[in-house]
């Protein structure tokens, strides 16, 4: 391999390797930066509807209300 | 007596090489490093007897290695179009993406302008190889890898995303390394990217870039990932001074959902837009990190992140292992690959920390420069070496949290890394 090529033509390609994924890494720094501002500010604009679906946590509750409901009828009828 | 001969020679052991038996020995030392000294057992255990079944020798009229794929020929002047040659100078007709591996060369002639089909047969090991050569397992890898990451620590700590970008300084001198010794640039850039650490990336890379070299670069990518522990903490402890390994750093704040949701979708959109060649790693993580994020596919979330990249491990770790018969394998450039591999990995690791020192010099809240070392990549193996070199100095201060930002920030820098480099050599 000629060392003068992998001087020019393949370090260019390293450098500029080296460029882009610095670049894109930093992009998405400076967008985590700002991402909370941009989220509270959007809030502002668009506050959230009071009416939402429920979460995984009210469905558990419900789910260990309902299993505790059976629970009881079961151990009432058995007596 | 003459019928016990003919089939004396079709057996495995009138055809065993040299070469053979050091391969399945090998292929052993790996199972044994994973059963005895739990070194990554959920790759090494499938890679290992991989490579025992790969060195079985047999008859070439038996056509039951990783090599002897099927295919499907179309003779119909209209799919067939130019031969497409890879970086060994092979020839294979690119019909379409489920039958583009045959590997005769074929004359085009006007007979070809009449509809015909032919098929040929491959072996069981040639279709689950297939997914290998064809990239195909790396991407759902990733998904699975995209549905179990975390990003909450990366994003309340935007800084020590650079970290993983740092690290990927192995990537590319490696690259030039491999240049000076006399590789070709296709085969120097899939040598590189073992740097990144990160072993689904490496063989998507060498798929594409030099099949010929794949098992190989597998095995050095997978065997050093293993080796994480015993490659980094001299290195680590070599460039930071006891004082700066002490460093306490400011526990993670608290992430919303709405940033955890938001993040994946704009993060693909800068990976990909500045690095198309990322496109399909880099959208799959992040696809993967979408189901988990969402809340409302949780199912979906839960497969990528068990069923489907436990199978897709399997036959990945499996084939990749089948395919490093010792006529292969067992080449002098193999060594130069481990030997490149091993420097790689030291690059890497020592561009994270010396990174780390010199954005200190910038910053007033200090970061601690054990947690570049998680820039490449390796997840978690790396994050959890520099909890545990940070314990040796203060056993209250746990870096395990902070190190998990650049070391999934080194899987975004890797899959970019071989993105540029894919279509950079493509071209």
């Amino acid at each position: 391999m000629d060392l003068n090529r992998i001087a020019t033509e393949h370090l260019q390609l390293a450098v500029t390797g080296m460029t882009v994924v610095f670049a894109a890494l930093t992009l998405i720094a400076v967008f985590i930066y700002s991402l909370p501002r941009v989220l509270a500010a959007l809030e502002g604009i668009f506050p959230p509807s009071p009416t939402q679906l429920p979460s995984p946590d009210d469905e558990d509750e419900r789910a260990a209300a309902v299993g505790f409901a059976l629970h009881h009828h079961r151990a009432q009828s058995t007596r | 007596m003459e019928n016990f001969l003919e089939f004396f020679e079709t057996t495995g052991f009138a055809n065993l090489s040299f070469g053979n038996v050091a391969m399945i020995v090998i292929g052993i030392t790996f199972i044994t490093l994973a059963i005895r000294k739990h070194y990554e057992p959920l790759l090494l255990v499938p890679i290992g007897m991989g490579i025992i079944v790969g060195n079985i020798p047999f008859s070439k009229d038996m056509q039951l290695g990783v090599d002897n794929q099927g295919a499907i020929l179309v003779e119909d002047g209209r799919v067939l179009t130019e031969p497409v040659e890879d970086s060994e100078g092979t020839k294979s007709w690119m019909l379409n993406p489920l039958v583009s591996l045959f590997t005769d060369p074929v004359e085009k002639s006007e007979e070809t302008k009449s509809e015909r089909v032919r098929s040929r047969s491959g072996s069981v090991l040639g279709y689950l190889y297939f997914g290998v050569s064809q990239g195909i397992f790396p991407p759902l890898i990733f998904l699975g890898i995209g549905a179990m990451t975390d990003f909450s620590t990366m994003l309340s700590n935007p800084r020590l995303v650079l970290l993983g970008a740092a690290a990927q300084i192995g990537v590319f001198l490696t690259f030039l390394g491999a240049l000076s010794l006399g590789f070709t640039a296709e085969r120097a850039g899939a040598i590189g990217i073992i740097g990144g650490a990160d072993g689904p990336t490496a063989i998507f890379l060498s798929a594409k870039l030099a099949p010929g070299l794949l098992g190989a670069i597998a095995i050095a990518a997978y065997s050093y990932m293993a080796l994480v522990p015993v490659i980094q903490p001299p290195i680590m402890k070599l460039l930071t001074t006891q004082n700066e390994r002490k460093i306490r750093m400011k526990p993670p704040r608290e992430v919303s959902k709405a940033e955890r949701i938001v993040f994946p979708i704009a993060a693909f959109l800068i990976c990909t837009l500045l690095a198309p060649g990322a496109l399909v790693l880099i959208g799959m993580l992040f696809f993967g990190n979408l189901l988990k994020e969402c809340g409302v596919t949780d199912r979906l979330a839960q497969s990528a992140r068990t069923s489907m990249i436990d199978i897709v491990t399997i036959l990945l770790g499996f084939s990749v292992g089948a395919s490093t018969a010792a006529r292969n394998f067992l080449q002098p450039e193999s060594l130069l690959i481990f030997g490149l591999g091993a420097t790689a990995f030291a690059v890497a690791t020592a561009g994270g920390v010396i990174f780390a020192k010199l954005m200190n010099v910038f910053l007033k809240e200090k970061i601690n420069p054990l947690v570049g070392a998680a820039g490449v990549s390796a997840v978690p193996d790396s994050a959890r070496v520099v909890e545990m070199v940070g314990l040796e100095e203060d056993p209250e201060n746990h870096l395990l949290m902070h190190a998990m930002a650049p070391n999934v920030a080194g899987v975004l820098g890797s899959a970019v890394a071989a993105g540029i480099l894919w279509s950079a050599l493509t071209n």
